[in-house]
């Protein structure tokens, strides 16, 4: 099976579970780079060319030219760059969802007669929704997929950045919008939100899946299991990252979702 | 001689000699707005145009119900943020503005404008700013008292309030004299013959609702300016029984003339021609798109123009960004404003 991955450093958890498993059935092109943002490898058709400079240097220590024909692929997978949890958070900072379970004081609190405005204004779960599948079409792995797609029927994966770490409450860093969204009780209902956004953000493009993060590798709803996230490394395989990234999962996801697209890719 | 000594603004000839028409002269603000003044909007569809202007500007726009941080400008604007103030999406009628401020200072809730479909509540005075609807009765009850809220706390901070008239044509739950941003019926909640009314409100009944209004915000904020605009844009659709153009006119001149009156009395109440400046014969329809009902950027622009350069203290203002991603080819659509009153475009006979 012949795949070109697209993606930012979130694609390394694909390269170490390949390094550790080595499949004979799986001959991969990495298109990548930590932070590949738009502008930075455009699509010319099928053919995906390298425009930044740092891009095209990574890729030629990934023995990958900077330009890929991806229609001449049995499948092109891409990683990342859609929204992700920190999005998810990041859009409760002033914010709380009406219709998640933490609601319902504010809820009694507003319908008391004559209360003062609410501190943290209410946000209905369509409209943080709405925002999640926005952000995710504004983003540049469904920017490139529907371009690929208005180009070529090649069959395409798309692999959201994992949940972050459960060991992020673990370090110095504080992680207060997490903490609060667990404290809370909501942590179950912005996973499932995001899980949505996703569906809904690529429902309209055939021949493409967008996987779900696998269930058992989730702890406290939202956040990877620590043995998922274990062995973690960067795009170049030979740096380790720090001891307090929480950011990126290891080999042991990474073969998780191999073993999705073995599953996948001859269905599209 | 009366006459000699006017200025050549004052006569249609001298104006008609002029490549602009004179348009610079037609506004001498009463006050004077500066840089930092916040500025608070409301009004139907067009005034949408006014909020993104002061907020490119040195002005302040208050805005009491920000999108979240994140929120991509335009999911923000289909859930009616940063449209207005406040997210009472569009006000067409100085009787929904009156009730709006009487619901806002009273805490008050009306039953009839809790609609339900298939399992959603939809809030019968914003049917647009929720258009995929709340999970329950108390959700929405609580959203709407907590906007009410807040449309109360603009009050608290802004220098000025600029509200543009749209409609004189409403539809009223007959029970409660509640009036509605659209009939029931066309975004959500079911239209009832036997309990919702038309109802064309005329010149007394405008003056009366704008004064009263007026009387409200000044009891909630006494130092308060007040700006008004008429929209130019003219009706989609009228349910008076007249030729939509004929319609047209007559909630225009209501709108115009009510305006007028309430400005000529009041030193802390001005009025802006913006209606003028896009319907105004010297210009033919080179406002208008080619549906002649939408007004152009190069229109709105005009508008802001004069109105920026009317007064002193502020920098001109260049063409904000719509914050729009997808551009429409359709007139009828490719407005970046959010219009309720043109959902009514597609119930015309085929």
């Amino acid at each position: 099976m012949k795949l070109c991955v697209i993606g930012n450093s979130h694609v390394a958890m694909l390269m170490a579970a390949l390094r550790d498993a080595a499949p004979a059935d799986m001959d991969i092109t990495w298109f990548a780079k930590p932070g590949l943002a738009e502008g930075e490898a455009v699509l010319d058709g099928s053919r995906l060319c390298a425009r930044d400079p740092d891009l095209v240097t990574r890729l030629e220590r990934l023995g990958t030219p900077e330009y890929v024909d991806l229609a001449a692929f049995d499948g092109v997978v891409f990683v990342g760059s859609t929204a992700s949890a920190f999005a998810a958070v990041r859009l409760l900072q002033g914010h709380r969802v009406s219709g998640w379970p933490s609601a319902r004081k504010m809820i009694s609190g507003a319908l008391t007669p004559f209360a003062a405005p609410l501190k943290h204004p209410m946000l209905s779960e369509p409209a943080y929704l709405a925002a999640l599948t926005d952000l995710i079409r504004g983003n540049l792995t469904y920017k490139l997929a529907t371009a690929l797609r208005a180009a070529s029927a090649v069959p395409i994966c798309v692999i959201p950045q994992p949940f972050p770490s459960d060991r992020l409450f673990d370090g110095d860093k504080k992680y207060p919008m997490f903490r609060r969204v667990v404290r809370r009780g909501d942590a179950a209902a912005l996973a499932a939100c995001l899980r949505s956004a996703h569906a809904r953000a690529f429902a309209g493009i055939p021949g493409l899946v967008a996987f779900d993060q696998p269930a058992d590798t989730i702890a406290q709803d939202f956040l990877t299991a620590a043995a998922y996230t274990r062995d973690a490394v960067r795009l170049s395989q030979t740096d380790t990252l720090p001891r307090d990234d929480v950011l990126h999962a290891g080999p042991a996801l990474g073969a998780r979702y191999l073993d999705s697209l073995r599953a996948a890719l001859p269905t599209l | 001689m009366p006459y000699s000594s006017l200025p050549p603004s004052a006569f249609w000839k001298l104006c008609r000699n002029d490549r602009d028409f004179l348009l610079s002269d037609i506004y001498q603000p009463k006050f004077s707005l500066t840089p930092g003044m916040r500025i608070a909007t409301a009004g139907s569809c067009f005034a949408q145009n006014i909020g993104r202007y002061v907020r490119a500007s040195e002005l302040e726009l208050v805005d009491t119900e920000p999108a979240p941080a994140l929120m991509p400008a335009e999911t923000a604007q289909r859930f009616g943020y940063g449209l207005f103030s406040a997210r009472y999406g569009n006000i067409y009628t100085a009787r929904q503005l009156r009730q709006l401020l009487e619901d806002a200072v009273g805490d008050r809730l009306h039953d009839c404008t809790l609609w339900q479909r298939d399992g959603r509540f939809y809030d019968g005075l914003r049917p647009n700013t929720e258009p995929e609807g709340l999970g329950s009765e108390d959700e929405l009850r609580a959203h709407r008292l907590d906007h009410l809220r807040r449309v109360r706390a603009i009050f608290d901070t802004a220098d000025v309030f600029v509200f543009t008239l749209g409609l004189t044509e409403t539809w009223t739950d007959t029970d409660t004299g509640v009036v509605f941003p659209t009939a029931p019926g066309v975004i959500a909640g079911q239209f009832d013959p036997d309990r919702h009314a038309f109802l064309n409100l005329g010149m007394g009944e405008t003056l009366e609702d704008l004064s009263a209004a007026i009387t409200l915000i000044r009891e909630l904020a006494p130092e308060i300016r007040i700006l008004l605009t008429v929209s130019p844009v003219p009706l989609t659709a009228t349910a008076s029984g007249h030729h939509v153009l004929r319609a047209t006119t007559y909630s225009k001149s209501v709108l115009r003339a009510v305006a007028e009156e309430v400005a000529a009395l009041d030193p802390g109440i001005d009025y802006f021609p913006s209606y003028e400046i896009i319907t105004g014969t010297p210009f033919g329809a080179r406002n208008y798109k080619d549906n002649l009902r939408n007004v152009t950027t190069e229109g709105v622009q005009r508008v802001m123009s004069v109105f920026f350069g009317a007064h002193d203290g502020l920098a001109p203002v260049d063409r904000p960004d719509t914050g729009l991603a997808r551009p429409s080819s359709d007139p009828d659509e490719e407005d970046a404003v959010v219009c309720e009153e043109a959902m009514l475009e597609a119930l015309a006979p085929k």
